[in-house]
């Protein structure tokens, strides 16, 4: 840590300046363990550039998530400020915001500012303990906003409850980005001895920006939710593009295991109706595939849907606004309900499980309040129950599970995906802390997708550090590159993340550290394979 | 003691003082006076004598001496007021929060939505609601239930 770190204040997020409020430098980080613990240290993020500089909003620390375009006059800015207001007022009125109202108002009021979160943050304790990355200091701030500009309580008690920040523009400014440095994961509510939640803080404030003043990161909104809902996929996969994939996905399948199958689609009655997120189609289709195997190995009685939002089991909503999370989840369970399935199951997709699952059940009503499910009951039933033939020495090499915060932390989906990795790898070892207590990949709320500008520097210096950490210390007897090791992540995105900080730092070369989803590891261990299932071919 | 020494503590340490708003600091004197108070009463009026203690509090109770009620020792009666203080501003201050983190209703309203249940009924309500939000992929005015299931998709750069 640099001793000689100005130190931030509240009031700071006022004022006008040219230059950001910190640049995080490669001294001030949390230090790595073995083999990271030595050689050159590097700045975990690049500054824009200078037409960058002029054209967008950095000043917070250098870093832009959003792509936020300067407002070229007083005048724009005064507007931005008033909607940033108006938004306030809703954000804070049970009418406008009745989804989630009740955890907001109580996390703003029932904080005895301790700090007891701040140690629990990895963005905070990784960046070196950066003043604005403290999960209160974002919402103290809005609390004093909300205090001088909403509340109005007369000057006396103004002061004495805190209302000494300025409203301005460039405070509307940093805290749109800084909404966008929390990956939502809530190891500070957790650690939080009132339950005051202030991840939740961050995603209403995305909410405000969002719904409000249209302002959110263009690969959640126009490349997220708005090509979900034209297309049918996040990833912009159309119908057909999905059907091609399904014919290579029989001939993979073919190929390792030795039958040609011919995968369920759009089978009306089936019992599961199995949605995966479309990027595993894009990157891991490994993993639909290995799905496909066991379920068909299992003789389960299931589909996959071509139909629009059939095949997509995510909803960026989740993360920013409520508004398109109502209009994906609906969408999604139309097509359940029109193909006369039982149950929708999802695969491993983190936001999809909280998001679908979980928060979904505030819109659905009657017939749409349809059955969703995690896979992981499922898996772990088949597995268990040995209703598929393993031999756990086709698995005989490290593996680790990383738990995807959605699942695990904010669901209570704890222990499925660990009996059946005891099961099915001889050298199952955990991370610690995990479970309950797991950290972010840090790819979390949608980190792991947003790759502009200079956020996914920030994403896998900063975010992602504290995960690197625990895949270091955790395979710190094993590192030798004779080894190879998997570290099993049941989502996308966290895959997406931790694929990053692996090749960011040449692990897979160097270490053979490999990742991948659980699915592959139990195909992997399937005594009828006529290939093995894992290829380790770095993607 | 830990009384003070949170006190101090939130007086001293940089990190804890800038974001402890100077109202919360008025609990804090409410609760050392009201201790300060007993523990003066305690051991200088009754000598710190639990019996003495006790015939006080059962006096009070039971108005038997009702000569001590209209006029009462200085030490006791200063404590039981700083007390009575103490539960008065309770209320009005955040205190009362302490409890809610004990009450998953209150809390999170963590009920599953089942099909006829009192959730799905008041959601039901709520989506009939008008949508206030006005930026231009949400239209302003219309019902949540009709805005989530109606597509007028607009990117947000086409509004700028």
């Amino acid at each position: 840590m640099t001793t000689e770190r100005k130190k931030i204040r509240l009031q700071d997020i006022s004022l006008r300046t040219d230059e950001p409020l910190i640049t995080v430098t490669a001294d001030d980080l949390m230090p790595l363990p073995p083999p990271l613990d030595r050689g050159e240290k590097k700045a975990p993020y690049s500054p824009l550039s200078e037409d960058q500089k002029k054209s967008y909003e950095c000043s917070l620390d250098g870093v832009s998530a959003l792509a936020l375009p300067k407002p070229k006059s007083k005048e724009e800015e005064e507007k931005l400020v008033e909607r940033f207001l108006r938004g306030l007022q809703k954000l804070l009125s049970q009418n406008d915001n009745w989804l989630f109202w009740q955890p907001l108002i109580q996390s703003l009021e029932s904080c005895v500012r301790c700090q007891t979160c701040s140690d629990a943050c990895p963005v905070y304790v990784a960046s070196g303990n950066q003043e604005i990355y403290r999960p209160t200091f974002k919402t103290e701030i809005l609390r004093r906003i909300i205090n001088k500009y909403i509340k109005k309580r007369g000057r006396v008690l103004s002061k004495l409850t805190g209302d000494d920040i300025e409203l301005n523009w460039p405070v509307v400014a940093r805290l749109a980005e800084l909404a966008y440095r929390c990956s939502l994961c809530r190891r500070c509510a957790q650690r939080c001895p009132l339950g005051s939640d202030n991840g939740l803080i961050g995603r209403e404030l995305r909410k405000l920006f969002s719904q409000e003043m249209g302002i959110a990161p263009k690969e959640l909104h126009d490349s997220g939710t708005v090509q979900q809902l034209r297309v049918g996929a996040s990833t912009g996969i159309s119908s057909a593009a999905f059907q091609g994939m399904v014919e290579f996905m029989e001939d993979e399948i073919e190929e390792k295991w030795g039958r040609r199958i011919k995968i369920p689609v759009d089978q009306e009655g089936a019992d599961i109706l199995l949605i995966h997120n479309s990027g595993e189609f894009m990157s891991w289709i490994e993993n639909p595939v290995a799905f496909a195997i066991i379920f068909e190995a299992a003789g389960l009685s299931w589909t996959l849907s071509s139909e629009i939002y059939g095949y997509e089991a995510t909803n960026y909503g989740t993360w920013y606004d409520d508004v398109q999370f109502a209009r994906i989840a609906i969408k999604q369970v139309e097509v359940a309900r029109k193909l006369k399935v039982k149950k929708m199951v999802m695969g491993e997709c983190g936001h999809a499980h909280k998001g679908l699952i979980v928060i979904a059940d505030r819109i659905l009503l009657g017939e749409m309040n349809f059955p969703r499910e995690s896979f992981l009951p499922l898996l772990e039933d088949l597995i268990l129950h040995d209703r598929l033939e393993l031999d756990p020495q086709k698995n005989n090499f490290p593996v680790t599970l990383h738990d995807p915060c959605n699942v695990v932390r904010l669901m209570g989906i704890v222990e499925p995906q660990r009996r059946i990795l005891k099961k099915i790898c001889p050298q199952f070892r955990e991370m610690e802390p995990h479970g309950l207590e797991n950290y972010c990949c840090g790819g979390g709320s949608g980190f792991a997708i947003m790759n502009s500008m200079n956020f996914k520097e920030w994403r896998e210096n900063i975010s992602s550090r504290m995960k690197l950490k625990q895949i270091l210390e955790t395979f710190r007897d094993v590192l030798d590159p004779g080894i190879r090791k998997y570290v099993c992540a049941p989502c996308s995105n966290c895959k997406g993340a931790i694929r990053d900080i692996i090749s960011s730092n040449d692990f897979w070369e160097k270490h053979s550290i490999y990742y991948g989803g659980l699915a592959e590891l139990v195909a992997n261990a399937m005594v009828d394979m006529k290939k093995p299932f894992i290829e380790w071919e770095w993607h | 003691m830990g009384g003070a020494g949170i006190l101090i503590k939130r007086l001293i340490d940089e990190d804890l003082k800038v974001y402890y708003p100077t109202i919360h600091y008025l609990k804090w004197i409410f609760i050392l006076l009201t201790l300060i108070g007993g523990a003066f009463a305690v051991d200088i009026h009754f000598h710190s004598s639990m019996p003495a203690l006790l015939k006080y509090v059962r006096e009070q109770v039971t108005f038997a001496d009702f000569e001590h009620k209209l006029h009462p020792a200085l030490a006791p009666a200063l404590h039981v007021l700083f007390a009575a203080a103490w539960l008065i501003y309770i209320p009005f201050s955040h205190v009362m929060q302490l409890f809610f983190r004990y009450y998953h209703q209150l809390r999170w309203d963590d009920v599953p939505n089942v099909r006829g249940s009192e959730v799905e009924r008041r959601v039901r309500e709520l989506l009939e609601r008008p949508v206030t939000w006005s930026a231009s992929h949400i239209q302003s005015g219309k019902r949540w239930r009709e805005v989530a299931s109606e597509l007028q998709q607009t990117s947000l750069t086409e509004s700028k």
